[in-house]
């Protein structure tokens, strides 16, 4: 059983986990048994992060009954916590950068003066609780504290021999630029000690396991300040082409470096942090997505590793994410044939889903302006109007049923899909591989890519779906529970109905 | 096939028992002489009525159509098809001479030759009686369906709890 510990640093490591979730949930081939995300952020109020620990909460009871020994691979792949816990929380008292380096308490006058010049005023007076800001030079400073924390020492505990680590980071920011290397350098560090004196656990293996990082660069802008924030996306080309030349010295320390980037950009509304940060999803995050499945892929051992015969990394693989069109609208047509494979059928299944239990994209006015939101339709649920009619759901799936609470945390994650999807199709750059809108249970997937089950003189639309489920049900494991049934049931459909080939 | 024509003769009050004697197949002295028409009437009947029900259970077999009215309408379609199938073959007998005088008058009298004629104004079979016959053939096809319904659903993919979910 090999676990992959994935670190997300930053907003963007938790957008990134995000989409990660997405992908899992949807049942995308993964090479770990086992995801084990750290998030770490000083901004532990992050929307971002927020929403991101929310559905990951909400993964975690789905896949219990997930495990139906079937076919099934929705929520296949568990997703297990340090302590229970998501974030890495960095302790300490301090809100200022001036207070936690001590320069008024702790330094000399000579110390004083050193930190005056390398340090601005507006920087040293930096209240760090929402982040640094797009300040490496502070996030270097502070995040060098990992190895004191109760998470990294439940890290070193869990790890076993064959499990992986990847880091997610954004090259452009505060947090995440800082926080890649240095993490990067603790986990290579022999015999590091926790407070207690102690070595931490299995740090041995830690040091020499296979080691991946995801670099993420500048994909949006921010617009005008409106909240004394430092931030300033004017100034992201160049804090990225100097983490970039810093990078270099990465070479032979990691095995796979991933490089996200996307020339297209996004004007995101200007919000330093706390929960003001949620930008919505973007392609790229679903891209660095894939490069965390790409790292754990044992297909893809002999061109992600290259160790000696004392397992040191003889050369690090450089890797990227193409498209086949740089054109402003994506579908799935416009992926290569590599990535076509991994995401067309478990996102299309899901989607069918989730739009069989009612969830749809509609328009709303909110204060005179019209929006798409995502929300249950009542005349969209097919679930609610047909479950009292269909041999599939007697006396199995009731009206009661959608009360369970893992029903309520499955249908939770099916409108954060949809959701997420929307979020993706509102960018600049969109990913628009599906119709939104559509309420049809066959013309939902854009393009010409004809991978749903066509009509035929008998079933169409949504009876296609519900003679598929009354066709299933018989197939499925009687001994399972109910829930885990249901499960089974819908991904047996989805697949019987949707299923690309290429 | 005493059974089908047992089955005919619960519901001859309705149709009357002049025309229930001549679909036996008896004779004016009440002696089969055959054919029994009635196996006839019911064996069509009987197909009718697996047919429609084959139908909807296995061959329309659609989950739109599994609503108890749907399977009423089928319900419906058994009784008009078997209507107008036992109105069309009494109709048919009735109207072409096929019956004998005894049968359809209340009178009757013989010609020199010896053949035997019915008094007119005392006839008392009329195409009233063709009607409710094929209203007793619906009723009984009828009930057939139901029969069947409950019998043999229990293998249809997306109707087998219809009528009662």
């Amino acid at each position: 059983m090999s676990k992959l510990y994935v670190f997300g640093i930053g907003g963007t490591g938790a957008r990134v986990l995000k989409s990660l979730t997405m992908l899992l949930a949807a049942g995308a081939d993964c090479g770990a048994d086992t995801i084990v995300p750290v998030i770490i952020d000083r901004d532990t109020s992050n929307k971002d992060l927020s929403r991101t620990e929310l559905l990951i909460e909400d993964y975690i009871i789905v896949n219990e009954i997930a495990k139906t020994n079937g076919k099934n691979r929705f929520f296949n792949t568990k997703i297990d916590l340090l302590n229970g816990e998501l974030c890495l929380k960095l302790i300490d008292n301090t809100q200022k950068f001036d207070e936690f380096i001590g320069r008024n308490s702790t330094m000399s006058q000579e110390n004083q003066a050193l930190v005056d010049m390398l340090f601005s005023k507006e920087t040293l007076k930096l209240d760090m609780t929402e982040g640094f800001q797009g300040n490496p030079n502070i996030g270097s400073v502070v995040l060098n504290q990992f190895d004191d924390n109760d998470v990294f020492k439940a890290f070193g505990t869990s790890f076993k021999d064959g499990d992986k680590i990847i880091i997610i980071s954004s090259i452009f920011g505060g947090t995440g630029a800082s926080g890649f290397p240095l993490l990067r350098k603790i986990l290579q560090t022999p015999n590091v000690k926790g407070v207690d004196g102690k070595e931490l656990d299995n740090w041995g293996l830690v040091n020499k396991a296979p080691i991946g990082a995801i670099s993420v660069l500048p994909y949006f802008i921010v617009g005008s300040p409106t909240d004394g924030s430092l931030v300033n996306s004017d100034t992201f080309i160049d804090k990225t082409r100097a983490a970039l030349s810093y990078y270099k010295t990465e070479d032979k320390k990691i095995d796979t470096l991933y490089y996200i980037a996307d020339k297209l950009t996004t004007i995101y509304e200007h919000h330093k942090g706390g929960d003001t940060q949620k930008n919505d999803a973007h392609f790229v995050e679903l891209s660095a997505a894939l490069a965390v499945l790409d790292f754990v892929n044992p297909e893809n051992n002999s061109k992600n590793f290259h160790r000696d015969t004392k397992n040191n990394i003889e050369r690090t693989t450089y890797k990227e994410f193409g498209i086949n069109a740089n054109i402003q609208k994506l579908s799935f047509n416009n992926l290569t044939d590599e990535t076509k494979r991994l995401i067309v059928n478990p996102l299309s299944r899901f989607l069918l889903f989730a739009k069989y239990m009612g969830y749809t994209v509609v328009k709303e006015n909110n204060n005179g302006k019209e929006e798409l939101v995502v929300r249950n339709v009542e005349n969209n649920d097919i679930f609610e109007k047909e479950h009292k009619f269909q041999p599939y759901a007697h006396k199995r799936f009731t009206s009661d049923f959608r009360k369970n609470n893992n029903i309520q945390k499955l249908e939770s994650v099916q409108e954060k899909f949809f959701e997420w999807l929307l979020e993706m199709d509102k960018q600049e750059h969109k990913f628009s591989p599906f119709n939104l809108l559509a309420s049809s249970a066959t013309d939902f997937i854009e393009g010409d890519l004809k991978i749903v089950k066509p009509d035929n003189l008998k079933y169409k639309n949504w009876a296609k779906v519900d003679n598929e489920l009354n066709r299933q049900i018989h197939k499925i494991d009687k001994a399972c529970e109910n829930d885990s049934r249901f499960i089974e049931l819908f991904y047996r459909v989805t697949e019987a109905l949707i299923n690309y080939k290429n | 096939m005493s059974i089908i024509r047992n089955i005919y003769s619960w519901l001859s009050p309705m149709y009357g028992n002049e025309l229930y004697e001549y679909l036996k197949g008896n004779d004016c002295d009440g002696v089969f002489i055959g054919p029994d028409h009635f196996l006839t009437i019911g064996l069509i009947m009987i197909g009718i009525s697996l047919l429609v029900f084959i139908a909807y259970y296995y061959l329309i077999n659609h989950p739109r159509y599994n609503r108890w009215y749907h399977w009423g309408t089928f319900l419906f379609l058994t009784g008009i098809f078997n209507l107008f199938i036992g109105f069309g073959y009494t109709y048919s007998k009735l109207n072409g001479g096929n019956i004998p005088a005894c049968f359809t008058y209340s009178q009757i009298e013989a010609t020199d030759d010896g053949s035997i004629f019915g008094v007119d104004g005392t006839e008392i079979l009329f195409n009233s009686n063709c009607w409710q016959f094929g209203l007793a053939n619906a009723i009984i096809a009828i009930a057939f369906f139901i029969i069947f319904t409950f019998a043999f659903k229990w293998w249809s993919r997306n109707c087998k709890h219809s009528p009662l979910f």
